[in-house]
């Protein structure tokens, strides 16, 4: 008997223009659990609301048979959905944060599914509450239904948004990325969770951007792309012979141990999805670019940084991972000099970077730049694409270019002998960059303009040349000129990524810090991103510090690794020892809980 | 809160149902702006995204176009003399001759109402530039500087804030005396803390955005750094609150005049022309009607007007 | 549910409660001594002598000079003089008004009730019509909540007075069914507090239906929904709760809003309160009195404030942390 039995399922926003589904047939018998697998606008997410009828408001939603419980659903009025609605199927969100009323108690929003359905009498509600929080494995209840959303771990939240879901017994729960903000230990948690569910006779439908999460728990997986199903059957098979082509490539995009050292996004040809390797990298050992030693950070009288030291040599990735507060964004602060260490040192190209005053440490800024996770963010919101990524290279800032082909190291040694007796660095020149097109333009516009920190930009001839210098970038990062023009706003999240990569670029950093860089991205852009960075760091020899909760993101890009947690770093060194041999209990933990993908990898 | 603009508008000022979960010790607990210039702008600001009711701009732009002619050159609309009375023809109704009728002493409406124009606007454009000037200068500042200097500053605005904007400005008018220049003085002075509290708390959203950070790392000196990055967005939302601050000061004149306190008898400005007018409306309604018209057209003009400036922004820092 | 309402009860204190609590109750107090500090300090700081200026445009008598010396202190230190007038206000003595001869306390209270009653009235029309509007318009078809969003940008560019002489011309005089002015009971009331209650209800009725909406459309709603929830019961048990919160933020402007603006309405309809009071106070420059209106109401605004500001924590838990 199937809950749910759907064809030709069409979902439209009207007034916005949209077709969000187009056309999918799906069934889902009891105690079975289908995943649907998509990126973001795939149409996977309202599909399964409108299982419920919960489409949005201005969806049309139409249907060649639309079978829920038995019942034909292209009759329901409101109040037949309502009924159906947490006692036939309960919706679990993806942030409880947000998907549970923070003005209410978890207890209370558990109760209301009690009393919309008159499930137990209203004396009895109290105890059920309480004994959903437990079955969902919520340690002491009783307080725990007295606190708010905000009081609760992310693991519980999530924990209390399932008994929601789950208090009126419904035989289908209907699972929305339920995992998608968590870390990967809570995630393993709330996994386990589910497929125990799903173990007591309880039908389940994930809906994930995430393979590999939905590959413990589905027995069958749906890929969505478009608003169309593109491949369907069984996980086991649909992860180890993919049929689609775009499976292939969603598939091939996902970085891991195994894709090291190669593109993420390949080709799907033939039936095999071709790794092509990567350019060469070369890691130059003689001297690091960046040496932090006992660095320590407080915000207030919690330590949020305690004692990590670590090197970047030129042309090196070091990933840094860990869960959620666990310090190595402010790691990332502290090495880009936004924030001081309450103790500790981090040098730059051997000369101090941390200590000093923002005077000095100005000029030598453009060696050391970032890219973050949201781009929007760091993105001046007045700007263009053009005038975001000229800014380093405007005036005040930092020179560009230099007669010996390495930008930010002569900008450096012009700013010292300008500023004060600074002894020149030696390091700086003792990494010898690529001579690439690029710093032909550089050095054309270097000797053209001769800018300093003190002249800022201004003459209407080098103008031009800092327009070809944009477009040139932009060019590298596999961005059209005529982006330049454009609003980042107008732009998707890979492309402002891109946008984001070029104006690091900018200024041809030593040391450029990533840190969430490509969190944010559907797999696919997520590969696309990742491989450009690798390109540049192989052209340019940059030192590239990769800040990640994803361990496979990690495997792919690091040559070391640190591992922390709690502001500690509880491990480190090479990423193929730490991630197969590890010797924390917290590494192992780690490693663990990562949802394993069948490799499609023959 | 939220500001967005507050935030409200806060605007902006995004935010305060912010989870304050998130907040780390360091910061600002958070910003919360709760008073807007001026009732109109409440709202929208309050919602945060709210726009409220919107329309084609068409008919407001107009209308403020003829208003500021009105205003500018009363002399091109109408030819009449406002001052110029003719007991004779007192109340006398709308007609070819007098379009908007004439009131108790027989002076001609349409032309009092013309350059009642310049009156009303003048006083609350030039209430908005005191309001506005001072109250963004010092909420700059206050943004800007160090937390004690910002403390005591806040604090300032706070307590200036909890006098009604009304009897502030009766009492800065119980010092100086009625009169256009004091109404101006005392409804800037009024409304200076709604604009200090509202770009404080933009400058400190800006100060503290990504992309300020992200200008540091590009090794711009701090005062580059405010000059191109912080300052411009700071004042972004500046046109979308002063224009809506002037409909908010066009009433607040209008309240002034009205009770005697604005620019004294017989100059024609819509609140006095009301507050004289009251006293006839049983036989001549058009003479409470037409000034009263201008007034409410000229603040629902400015406040579409504002509400749509304000999407443009909200949409560009989206 | 009711076991769990009761220990949250009993839990005050350990909920958070008394931090916050304490805090905005010393900084209610601490933004009222300012208040009068700056009240104080704008008096002295007024060009020309302090002594005139207190005169005003009553009498000027060498006697009359002396008393308002001797009771200002003014012939003593500047910090023995501020010490002077801070004691005075904490015993409740407002000074004295020297052109109408009479104790400026006793003046006030003589006149509050009714503009009170005023006050109160319009607040309870704003609040009940700002809830009606937005209950029955947030999420609904579009052109009804186009035409609450018309009538509201109406209400509010509107100014009071002409909203009451306009009320005036059609229930009064053409209907004929109020009073024209004067307070004759409740039903006198009426037409002055919808005057000043109109501008209230078209401000909160935007930003209540604005929340309303914007709560309508978070994640949680959607979870409600889910759970098979009426669109009635989550207005009233989720969103209208979201909704509330920007809207009690307004409340310190509302009570602005009413002292100002109840001056004027009440002038419109002749009404006897602190509007006739304040008005021949400012014509008359009677710088005492005026000044003790508005200390008076820099009072509501805090108590007001203060109280809306506790309002916030029974409704906002996140709030309810004491560091």
């Amino acid at each position: 008997m199937s809950l749910i039995d759907v064809e030709d399922l069409r979902v439209g926003f009207p007034k916005a223009g949209v077709r969000a589904v187009r056309g999918v047939s799906l069934s889902i018998a009891a105690g079975e659990c289908v995943a649907i697998v998509g990126e973001s606008g795939s149409g996977k997410s309202v599909t399964a609301r409108s299982l419920v009828g919960l489409a949005g408001p201005g969806a049309e939603v139409t249907a060649s048979r639309f079978e829920v419980n038995d019942r034909d659903a292209l009759r329901f009025g409101a109040r037949d959905w309502r009924r159906l609605r947490g006692r036939f199927a309960g919706l679990v969100l993806q942030d409880a944060l947000t998907s549970l009323d923070p003005l209410r108690t978890v207890g209370d929003e558990i109760a209301e599914v009690l009393t919309i359905h008159d499930v137990v009498p209203r004396a009895a509600r109290g105890e059920r509450v309480i004994e959903l929080l437990e079955a969902v494995g919520v340690p002491e209840p009783e307080v725990r239904a007295r606190q708010y959303a905000h009081q609760l771990s992310g693991g519980l939240r999530q924990r209390a948004l399932i008994a929601s879901a789950i208090a009126a017994s419904p035989p289908l729960i209907i699972a929305d990325e339920p995992t998608t903000a968590l870390d990967v230990t809570v995630q393993a948690q709330i996994l386990r969770l589910l497929a125990a569910r799903k173990d007591e006779g309880t039908a389940l439908l994930m809906i994930s951007h995430d393979l590999a999460v939905v590959s413990a728990v589905a027995d069958r997986v749906l890929v969505m792309k478009d608003g169309v199903i593109v491949e369907e059957g069984p996980t086991g098979r649909v992860l180890s012979a993919p049929r689609h082509d775009y499976t292939k490539l969603l598939l091939a995009a996902v970085p891991s141990a195994a894709s090291r050292g190669t593109r993420l996004s390949a080709i799907a040809a033939g039936g095999i999805a071709l790794r092509t390797p990567l350019p060469e990298r070369t890691v130059d050992r003689t001297a690091p670019v960046l040496e932090v030693s006992g660095l320590s950070a407080a915000y207030g009288s919690r330590t949020v940084v305690d004692d990590v030291s670590f090197e970047v040599h030129p042309g090196e990735t070091l990933g840094i991972v860990g869960e959620s507060g666990s310090g190595k964004t402010t790691v990332a602060r502290l090495v880009l000099g936004l924030l001081e260490p309450a103790s500790g040192e981090v040098r730059l190209g051997g000369e101090p970077w941390s200590g000093i005053r923002e005077r000095r440490r100005r000029s030598r800024r453009s060696r050391i730049q970032v890219i973050s996770q949201n781009p929007l963010d760091s993105f001046d919101p007045r700007y263009t694409v053009g005038r975001l990524v000229a800014e380093p290279l405007r005036g005040s800032s930092s020179g560009n270019g230099s007669s010996r082909g390495g930008s930010s190291g002569d900008d450096f040694l012009r700013d010292v002998s300008s500023e004060s007796g600074f002894p020149r660095s030696v390091s700086s020149e003792s990494f010898p960059r690529s001579v690439s097109p690029e710093s032909e333009v550089a050095r054309g516009l270097s000797s053209e303009s001769g800018f300093s920190r003190a002249a800022p930009f201004r003459r209407g001839s080098s103008r031009g040349v800092l327009a070809d210098r944009v477009a040139e970038l932009l060019h590298r990062v596999g961005l059209p000129a005529d982006v330049a023009g454009r609003h980042p706003r107008r732009l998707s999240g890979g492309q402002r990524q891109r946008v984001a990569i070029a104006r690091a670029l900018a200024t041809r950093p030593d040391v450029l810090v990533c840190d969430e860089p490509v969190s944010a991205l559907d797999v696919s852009i997520q590969a696309q991103v990742l491989d450009l960075l690798a390109e540049i760091q192989a052209a340019y020899g940059t030192a590239l510090i990769f800040i990640s909760h994803d361990l496979g993101v990690v495997h792919h890009v690091a040559d070391r690794v640190l591992v922390m947690r709690g502001g500690q770093v509880v491990e480190e060194g090479h990423v193929d020892e730490v991630f197969f041999l590890p010797r924390h209990d917290y590494t192992r933990e780690l490693l663990g809980a990562v949802p394993k993908l069948v490799s499609a990898e023959p | 809160m939220l500001v967005t603009f507050v935030a409200p508008v806060v605007f902006v000022l995004e935010g305060a149902g912010g989870v304050a979960v998130a907040v780390p010790p360091e910061e600002e607990p958070m910003t919360t702006i709760t008073e807007v210039p001026g009732v109109a702008a409440v709202a929208p600001a309050a919602a945060g995204r709210g726009y409220g009711f919107s329309a084609p701009l068409v008919a407001p732009l107009l209308f403020l176009a003829v208003a500021a002619v009105a205003a500018v050159a009363p002399g091109v609309l109408t030819g009449v003399d406002p001052l110029a009375a003719d007991p004779l023809h007192a109340l006398a109704g709308p007609s070819a001759q007098h379009w908007f009728g004439t009131d108790h002493l027989g002076r001609d409406v349409l032309s009092r109402v013309v350059h009642g124009a310049g009156h009303s606007l003048s006083i609350g454009a030039a209430a908005v530039l005191l309001a506005a000037g001072v109250g963004t200068l010092l909420g700059v500042l206050a943004g800007l500087s160090p937390r004690y200097l910002d403390e005591l500053l806040s604090r300032l605005f706070d307590v200036v804030a909890t006098f009604p904007e009304l009897l502030l400005a009766l009492l800065v008018i119980a010092i100086t005396g009625p009169g256009t220049g004091n109404v101006i003085l005392a409804i800037g002075i009024a409304q200076i803390p709604n604009y200090a509290r509202v770009i404080r708390a933009q400058t400190f959203v800006v100060r503290r955005s990504g992309y300020v950070e992200q200008a540091v790392t590009f090794g711009l000196a701090r005062p580059v750094l405010i000059a191109r990055h912080v300052l411009p967005n700071v004042l972004g939302p500046l046109p979308v609150l002063a224009t809506i601050g002037m409909g908010t000061a066009i009433i607040a004149t209008s309240g002034l005049s009205f009770l005697g306190m604005g620019p004294q008898p017989p100059s024609p400005e819509w609140g006095s022309m009301l507050s004289e007018a009251r006293n006839y409306l049983r036989v001549a309604w058009w003479t409470v009607f037409f000034p009263g018209l201008s007034v409410t057209l000229t603040v629902i003009s400015l406040t579409l007007v504002g509400r749509r400036l304000q999407r443009r922004f909200e949409g560009r820092n989206r | 549910m009711s076991t769990l309402t009761l220990t949250r009860r009993r839990g005050l204190a350990a909920a958070g409660w008394l931090g916050p609590v304490v805090r905005r109750l010393g900084a209610g107090v601490a933004v009222l001594w300012a208040a009068a500090t700056a009240a104080y300090l704008a008096l002295m700081l007024v060009p020309g002598d302090t002594v005139d200026v207190l005169v005003g445009d009553g009498l000027d008598t060498p006697e009359r000079r002396a008393q308002i010396i001797a009771e200002w202190g003014l012939d003593r230190s500047p910090l023995q003089q501020y010490g002077d007038y801070l004691l005075r206000l904490l015993q409740g003595d407002l000074g004295h008004s020297y052109i109408l001869q009479r104790g400026v306390g006793e003046i006030l209270s003589s006149q509050i009730l009714p503009t009170v009653q005023l006050a109160l009235t319009a607040a309870l029309f704003g609040v009940v019509l700002a809830l009606l509007l937005a209950l029955s318009t947030a999420g609904r078809r579009s052109w009804l909540g186009g035409l609450a969003g018309l009538s509201e940008l109406v209400v509010v560019s509107v100014p009071p007075f002409l909203i009451g002489i306009l009320l005036l011309a059609v229930f009064s005089f053409t209907l004929g069914w109020f009073p024209v002015s004067g307070d004759r009971g409740l039903v006198s009331l009426v037409l002055p507090g919808l005057a000043l209650g109109l501008q209230i209800a078209g401000v909160l009725g935007q930003v209540l239906r604005e929340g309303l909406e914007r709560a309508l459309e978070e994640p949680f709603a959607v979870t409600a929904r889910s759970r098979g929830i009426t669109e009635w019961r989550l207005v009233a048990r989720h969103a209208l709760r979201h909704a509330l919160l920007p809207a009690v933020t307004l409340t310190g402007w509302f009570t602005g809003y009413l002292l100002g603006g109840a001056i004027i309405v009440e002038a419109v309809f002749g009404r006897p309160g602190l509007g006739q009071v304040t008005v021949n106070a400012v014509t008359g420059k009677d710088m005492p009195l005026v000044m003790a209106v508005v200390l008076i109401s820099a009072l509501a605004y805090v108590t007001v404030s203060t109280i809306v500001d506790l309002a916030y924590l029974a409704i906002d838990p996140r709030l309810r942390r004491s560091r």
